[in-house]
């Protein structure tokens, strides 16, 4: 299962704050110049992210701009899909001036390490004591490692949580127990299930829970383990909620494409809980786009088995890396470390937690995540210890070989059996095979 | 004298000049004709024919197209042997002839039976050529939306009015590994009548009148005057459709992405979307180059076949 230390985000941010301070000094007595160089309070930065601007990069880069007045930044959205990952793509390969980019899932940002389009900053890291939870030698692995070097840094750690329609659970008089496992949580979906509401949107994530980093491949990588029994547990619990209506038919998911818009069923009452993380709050506070007129409450994920250690399905994210090809390397170091110090203040509001927190500012993070309408729209006292639990262990994979297309081997092959195309057992063979050729076309 | 023997002597110097002349001003239209071609030509050569090259290029490497030009390593035929073995190529190449093969002749027979339909005295034929003609010119993401809610399982309309008539079952249809394909030809045969029954209605428009009063004249019925005179008459229309539907099938993309994603399953995964998935999902640049080079033969053999085809029998060959 790995290591089961964990990192507390909130011993990271202490002086970081001061570090864009620091680098400013340090690029001023020329002791740090990468290879791109240039002065590290004066050039023109160019930053890339998916991210809409006005959903806080405007706000931060106003912010460090005021701070930095000699430093000038760009901010280019591009939309975190194929088509906008392969624009980013070309543009750092064909020399577009990119200083600073955002990387969104372990499989981007290792191609994008491996076409060497990423600028090593491990030895940047360890000279920041207030980076040290991302240094490549850190436990708990709080960071993406390549070779023993840093590429990156996750700006976002979002914690996996379940949310729940407390109305619902209050009309039916359920008390969720605080070490509740997904027994509990298929029984009181089941109770949740009336009419045309059902209990849960889908089945938690099981396998993730229980293998946490890595969770598709066999030691070193050059096998899949997809007949582990946590996969075909996983699956079995999927099917049967799906079975007994507590969760929606997967027909529907698919035909409503609620995958992608889950917040809509979720608000307008088609089902009363569901495993997700702090961006879906941004929606519950959104009572003009999705009016509702119920109170949500917020519960850790429940254990896969009870009393057990687990994994959290959350997810480090936002991985924030600096241009190899960048001419402005120091400058673009300040506004890297600028922006980590500063998610937690202007990114939350497009529903971003940072991973690095300021004990003294949780209070004012959840009041801009929860937004204005909190204390009708939310359980307020139920989001604290979930959002900022440091007892919580988020996996970070370190396999990348063929990733996407296992998730998607994965994704499509669950669909066939939740359609009732295939059953559980065909699901272990086939996934296996298939994932097995895909780690081997790497 | 010498003045004579200048004036004799001078028509043989200047005799060229008008040759040169007549070749200038036959090189002048040319030139202005290529100028005319040209931001065509450009295009064509930039976004067309240099991609294509660079396509079979890329089709024997192994590329991954985040490395650059330095990532590409030249592997000969190994990706297409590794196509002729791929299980998943073979079942999209299949999917693809379903796909194509019953959306091209549904289109172009209810395309047909349309314009015969709106070349007679219907009241309000303008209109109604309009309505027809609309599917065509709207975005495929607003056909795919509509036709999203319309196959609804639950509660579509199409279902709702089949429980109406009595079906108990009716089909999930997109999302159904069964119905995925034939509902994604539906909807493209729906979207592609109102074209064909255009291009056709304007065939049968410029139509000699005569051809058809003889037949009339000379007792042929309906049927035979339409399988006499009106389809071989037809028979360019019919190719041109033929061709150019066949083309813009096999790399029918849009809707399938939107709708299904090659779902559920790999059942809706025809030929573009294996070649994007591979490609801009998996970053094999080279596979997919191999998969596209593959479909290019192949839809240039169908064509090959098509023109043979209709060699010889319209009206006017």
């Amino acid at each position: 299962m790995g290591d089961f230390s964990r990192f507390s985000r909130r011993t990271v941010l202490g002086g970081l704050a001061a570090t864009a301070g620091a680098a400013v000094l340090a690029g001023c007595g020329g002791t740090d110049a990468g290879p791109g160089g240039g002065s590290p309070d004066s050039g023109q930065l160019n930053v890339w992210g998916g991210v809409p601007a006005e959903s806080g990069p405007d706000d931060l880069i106003a912010a460090f701009q005021k701070e930095h007045p000699g430093i000038t930044v760009t901010y280019t959205r591009y939309v975190n899909d194929d088509s906008g990952n392969l624009k980013l793509d070309n543009s750092l390969q064909g020399g577009v001036p990119i200083d600073l980019f955002f990387s969104y899932g372990a499989g981007r940002i290792s191609k994008r390490v491996n076409a060497g389009l990423t600028l090593d900053i491990t030895d940047k890291v360890k000279e920041t004591p207030e980076l040290a939870p991302f240094a490549a030698d850190a436990s708990p692995q709080a960071n993406y490692v390549f070779d023993g070097k840093i590429h990156t840094v996750p700006a976002a750690l979002s914690p996996g949580f379940v949310l729940a329609n407390a109305d619902l659970l209050d009309d039916a008089g359920i008390e969720v127990p605080e070490d509740w496992d997904v027994n509990d949580y298929h029984e009181i979906a089941t109770k949740l299930s009336r009419g045309n509401t059902h209990g849960s949107f889908v089945a938690p994530e099981y396998a993730r829970m229980v293998l946490g980093p890595d969770m598709y491949y066999a030691e070193g990588g050059e096998a899949s383990r997809i007949e582990d029994p946590a996969f075909r547990t996983g699956l079995e619990l999927s099917l049967a909620m799906q079975n007994d209506n507590s969760t929606m038919p997967k027909q529907e998911i698919l035909a409503q494409k609620l995958e992608t818009f889950s917040q809509s069923a979720f608000l307008s009452g088609r089902f009363a809980m569901m495993a997700t993380q702090a961006y879906m709050l941004r929606y519950v506070a959104d009572t003009k786009e999705y009016p509702h007129d119920f109170t949500v409450r917020a519960f850790p994920l429940p254990a896969p088995i009870k009393g057990q250690e687990h994994w959290n399905a959350g997810a480090y994210g936002d991985l924030l890396s600096i241009s190899q090809k960048s001419q402005q390397q120091d400058a673009a170091w300040t506004f890297f470390t600028f922006w980590l110090a500063n998610a937690g203040t202007y990114m939350v509001k497009g529903g971003r937690l940072p991973s690095v927190v300021d004990p003294a500012k949780t209070d004012d993070i959840l009041d801009s995540l929860l937004g204005e309408e909190k204390e009708t729209l939310y359980d307020v006292d139920s989001f604290k210890p979930v959002l900022f639990d440091d007892t919580v262990k988020v996996p970070v994979d370190t396999i990348y070989t063929g990733a996407t297309e296992i998730e998607q081997i994965v994704k499509k092959s669950t669909d066939q059996v939740l359609l009732g195309d295939m059953t559980v057992d065909q699901w272990v063979t086939d996934v296996k095979k298939q994932a097995d050729a895909a780690i081997k076309k790497g | 004298m010498a003045v004579d023997t200048v004036t004799a002597t001078a028509p043989p110097a200047a005799a060229p000049q008008p040759k040169r002349r007549n070749r200038r001003s036959r090189r002048t239209p040319t030139r202005v004709g290529w100028l005319f071609i040209l931001p065509n030509v450009l295009g064509f050569v930039a976004f067309t024919l240099i991609p294509l090259i660079a396509g079979l290029g890329i089709a024997f490497t192994d590329w991954n197209v985040v490395s650059g030009l330095s990532g590409i390593d030249f592997v000969g035929l190994k990706n297409f042997q590794v196509l002729l073995t791929d299980t998943k190529f073979w079942e999209s190449v299949l999917r693809t002839l379903f796909f194509a093969g019953i959306t091209v002749p549904g289109t172009m027979i209810l395309g047909v039976l349309l314009a015969l339909a709106l070349n007679r005295d219907v009241p309000g034929k303008i209109a109604l050529r309009t309505i027809f003609f609309i599917p065509h010119i709207v975005s495929s993401i607003a056909v795919g939306m509509v036709w999203l809610l319309l196959l609804n399982p639950q509660s579509g309309v199409v279902n709702l009015g089949l429980g109406r008539l009595g079906v108990s079952d009716p089909p999930d249809w997109l999302v159904s590994q069964t119905w995925g394909l034939p509902s994604l030809v539906l909807i493209s045969i729906w979207s592609g009548v109102g074209y064909c029954a255009i291009i056709y209605l304007a065939a049968l428009q410029s139509m000699p009148p005569d051809l058809l009063e003889a037949a009339k004249l000379d007792g042929a019925n309906a049927f035979q005057r339409f399988t006499t005179v009106i389809w071989p008459a037809l028979m360019p229309t019919t190719t041109f459709l033929a061709v150019t539907m066949l083309i813009s099938h096999s790399q029918g993309f849009g809707l399938i992405a939107f709708l299904t994603g090659g779902g559920p399953g790999d059942s809706t995964t025809v030929l573009s979307y294996y070649m994007y998935s591979e490609g801009f999902q998996f970053y094999r640049f080279g596979y997919a180059a191999a998969i596209g080079v593959m479909s290019f033969i192949g839809v240039l053999i169908l064509t090959a076949i098509l023109w043979r085809f209709q060699k010889g029998r319209g009206l006017y060959t």
